[in-house]
């Protein structure tokens, strides 16, 4: 097999089986062995182990194949699921996730990644014989159970030789006569049975196929979307690679294995006497519905469902995000080139050449909101990682995460860039903002403390909050903070306070941790949620916790923006901001304050502010941003567009009051203010 | 679909494709037809060269309703591609 050709397909979906079993292992309590989720747990280590030895990975099946032991005695009920052992599965999850990306990309694991494994080595050992030696104090076990003066090298040695015998073990039974029959489920398929058997007589050495059509139902009755064809099938196949295979369809019909299987060196073509087999260790999702019954019975009639209302697997396409960010980029041209051809059409005023520009238009916004409506993604799956984080910072606190609005849908790249600000937040709150359980008792709290992380839509905005019910911000704290950083505190506001708490450097926490304290966090999140077009709001009440919200835009590539000129430099305002425009008189002398309907706000003239020399003839904009409104000068107002918002080069990304550029359909470029960073200027221009 | 309906016999013969998305249409002419079918069905493949697990099953059961309803069915001039569709899937026998 190509491996080149699946690799992708390899690495996310082992990325999907160990997310799945990241999530398992959070969601289990400790000491409470759910049989659920030990078979999930198992079933993921199983999975990843028949993919990665298929591919040749021997690595990562190894690792998962040592993985599945341990599980397998957790299942047994020879570990107990404590917490040291929930913690050396999440550990293992993360040395196997380094272990598949290296692999891939078919590197030489690393010297860390070695250190790590004999870490992981050392920490089962030493659980295990931490359990032993406790359920000997139980008297779970006598001293006489445990062999006397075992050392750790004992022990290791032990567990090697158990997995030579195993491996001996597997080696025997690689190549299996093995029977099993596929018949109807009235599962809509999925996979196209055609190419299943074509490969299936490609792949394996086939004894026999019998096929009946016993099941097919008459024409009135027949649903086309289902299988009905029952096969029995014998073939000569290594057990796990055969399982494997049978994946492919079994969601469109029902697997059952037969009982009847050859072993080893008992392989004929004409098939001897057979010996029953015991139970294997695999678990695959074919061998768990493994009937008892020898044969199944072809005569039972299926009862097809007239419709249903399920989601069919088949109605979704796995697609690289890359393709889709190439399709939006030439959207974007579209856009760029369509706004050219309006500026020629405009002059022409060809009646037949104006119509056909306005379909041409409507189709390309079709087109652009269809690919931006496929760049959205639910925040669920993101959100649910940072159990993981919760999990590991939380140390003697209780802590649990809950998640709200997870089929909330935003847009890729919004996502991308919002898990540090996430990450920052919910390491403050963990570390600083939930007390102690002593300090919870002492105020009559409860001792579980919750950290709600949700995700809600408000017309083009999303906003992502995360809740704590923790001790609040100490507003004296930050007074007493900013007075010693010589911060004029008298005039400002308990709003204008908790802002301080943004800015780089000024933290109150009175020691620093390896988790927060530095003062730095809340600055990269504010940073962060500007540079997406948005901005951050906190509430906080003593002693009943603290919210902290991310109001951002659903998608970031193409948006509606306001053109203007100053000078001989164009600038779009995204239309969100824009309230008003107004004709404006220049005065002669400079103004920082504009009055508006008995109302004053605080002026910026771009022309100033990037040093460009204006026109006489000067129009105005109102802006609002956070209910804070204000105005800027310029020269022409240009009106309405859509643009698609090019990041500046890295020289530029400290520029004050620009966050983007944008080409304009002549070819010219554009910037894109950032009004967030215009109404701090703006303030600051007041105040003075 | 042509329907072809002879002194002794009707000549069935279907258009290139049965597959997944037009095969519930297919199914849908055929019921509004099936009665009017003589004792003698001759079903023409001849012209189908697209064919998946689907157009598979509806041939299979419009050969079974027609065998209830006591009629003969014959299929005649399969194309390549459907004698090779009804190889792999081990139905041979029944062209």
């Amino acid at each position: 097999m190509n491996f080149d050709e699946y690799k992708d397909q390899f690495q996310t979906e082992t990325t999907e089986l160990l997310n799945l079993y990241e999530d398992t292992l959070l969601n289990m309590q400790e000491g409470k062995q759910n049989p659920k989720d030990i078979e999930s747990l198992f079933r993921c280590a199983h999975t990843i182990k028949g993919s990665a030895s298929m591919f040749g990975m021997d690595t990562i099946s190894e690792c998962s194949h040592s993985l599945e032991n341990v599980i397998q005695k957790v299942r047994d009920g020879e570990l107990s699921l404590s917490k040291d052992i929930i913690d050396f599965f999440l550990l293992s999850k993360d040395y196997l996730t380094e272990l598949v990306e290296h692999c891939v990309q078919e590197k030489e694991p690393t010297q860390a990644m070695k250190e790590k494994k004999e870490l992981l080595k050392e920490e089962l050992y030493s659980l295990i014989s931490t359990q032993n030696s406790q359920a000997v104090q139980h008297g779970n076990i006598s001293n006489d159970d445990l062999p006397q003066e075992q050392s750790q090298e004992d022990i290791v040695n032990q567990a090697i030789e158990e997995q030579n015998k195993q491996e001996v073990q597997e080696k025997a039974q690689e190549k299996q006569t093995i029977k099993f029959t596929i018949s109807c489920d009235n599962k809509t398929f999925t996979q196209e049975p055609i190419a299943f058997f074509y490969d299936l007589k490609k792949q394996f050495d086939i004894i026999s196929i019998e096929v009946s059509t016993k099941d097919l139902l008459d024409l009135s009755s027949l649903q086309t979307d289902i299988f009905y064809l029952f096969y029995e099938v014998e073939l000569i196949a290594k057990k796990h690679e055969l399982d494997l295979f049978l994946q492919k369809i079994e969601k469109s019909a029902k697997i059952t294995m037969g009982e009847d299987i050859i072993q080893g060196s008992d392989i004929n073509h004409s098939p001897q006497k057979p010996q029953i087999q015991t139970d294997t260790p695999d678990l695959t999702p074919v061998i768990q519905e493994k009937p008892k019954q020898t044969a199944p019975q072809a005569t039972k009639k299926p009862t097809p469902k007239k419709s249903s209302p399920s989601i069919r697997v088949g109605d979704y396409l796995r697609v690289k995000s890359t393709k889709i960010d190439q399709m939006i980029d030439v959207i974007g041209q579209m856009v760029i080139e369509n706004s050219k051809l309006a500026n020629h059409i405009n002059k022409t005023q060809d009646e037949e050449m104006l119509e056909s520009f306005d379909v041409l238009s409507r189709m390309i916004d079709t087109i652009r909101q269809d690919t931006m409506d496929v760049r959205m993604i639910q925040v669920g799956e993101t959100f649910s990682r940072f159990n993981r984080l919760v999990h590991e910072l939380k140390g003697d606190k209780d802590i649990v995460l809950q998640i709200e609005g997870k089929e909330t849908e935003i847009d890729k790249t919004v996502m991308e860039k919002i898990i540090d600000p996430i990450t920052h937040i919910l390491r403050n709150a963990i570390d600083h903002g939930i007390e102690t359980p002593e300090q919870r008792i002492a105020n009559n709290k409860p001792l579980r403390s919750t950290i709600v992380l949700s995700a809600l839509t408000d017309g083009t905005n999303i906003v992502v909050s995360i809740s704590d019910d923790g001790k609040g911000i100490d507003l004296d704290a930050i007074k007493d903070k900013a007075i010693t950083q010589g911060v004029d505190v008298d005039d400002m506001d308990d709003k204008e306070l908790t802002q301080l708490l943004f800015e780089s450097g000024f933290s109150t926490a009175k020691e620093i941790t390896a988790i927060s304290g530095r003062g730095f966090g809340m600055d990269i999140v504010r940073k962060n949620i500007e540079a997406l077009r948005g901005f951050v709001e906190v509430k906080s009440k003593k002693n009943f916790g603290t919210t902290i919200s991310m109001h951002l835009p659903l998608t970031l590539a193409i948006s509606g923006g306001f053109l203007c000129a100053c000078g001989d430099i164009f600038f779009v305002v995204p239309i969100e901001f824009v309230q008003e425009c107004l004709d404006y008189e220049a005065p002669h002398d400079r103004h920082t304050q504009f009055a508006l309907r008995k109302e004053i706000l605080p002026l910026v003239e771009l022309g100033d502010l990037f040093d460009i020399e204006q026109k006489t003839r000067k129009n105005i904009l109102i802006l609002s941003h956070k209910k804070e409104r204000f105005a800027i000068v310029v020269d022409e107002l240009l009106g309405e567009f859509s643009f698609v918002i090019k990041p500046l080069g890295r020289l530029y990304r400290r520029l004050t009051g620009i966050n983007a550029a944008t080409i304009l359909g002549s070819g010219t470029l554009a910037l894109i203010l950032d009004v967030p960073g215009l109404i701090s200027i703006a303030r600051k221009k007041t105040k003075k | 679909m042509l329907l072809e309906i002879l002194d002794d016999h009707v000549c069935l013969k279907l258009g290139n494709r049965a597959c997944l998305d037009n095969v519930d249409d297919l199914r849908g002419e055929l019921l509004l037809h099936i009665n009017d079918f003589s004792a003698s069905v001759h079903l023409d493949l001849s012209e189908l060269h697209s064919l998946d697990t689907s157009g598979v099953q509806l041939i299979l059961s419009l050969m079974k309703t027609l065998k209830e309803q006591e009629k003969s069915v014959n299929i005649i001039n399969a194309s390549n591609e459907v004698k090779n569709v009804f190889e792999i899937l081990h139905l041979s026998e029944n062209l």
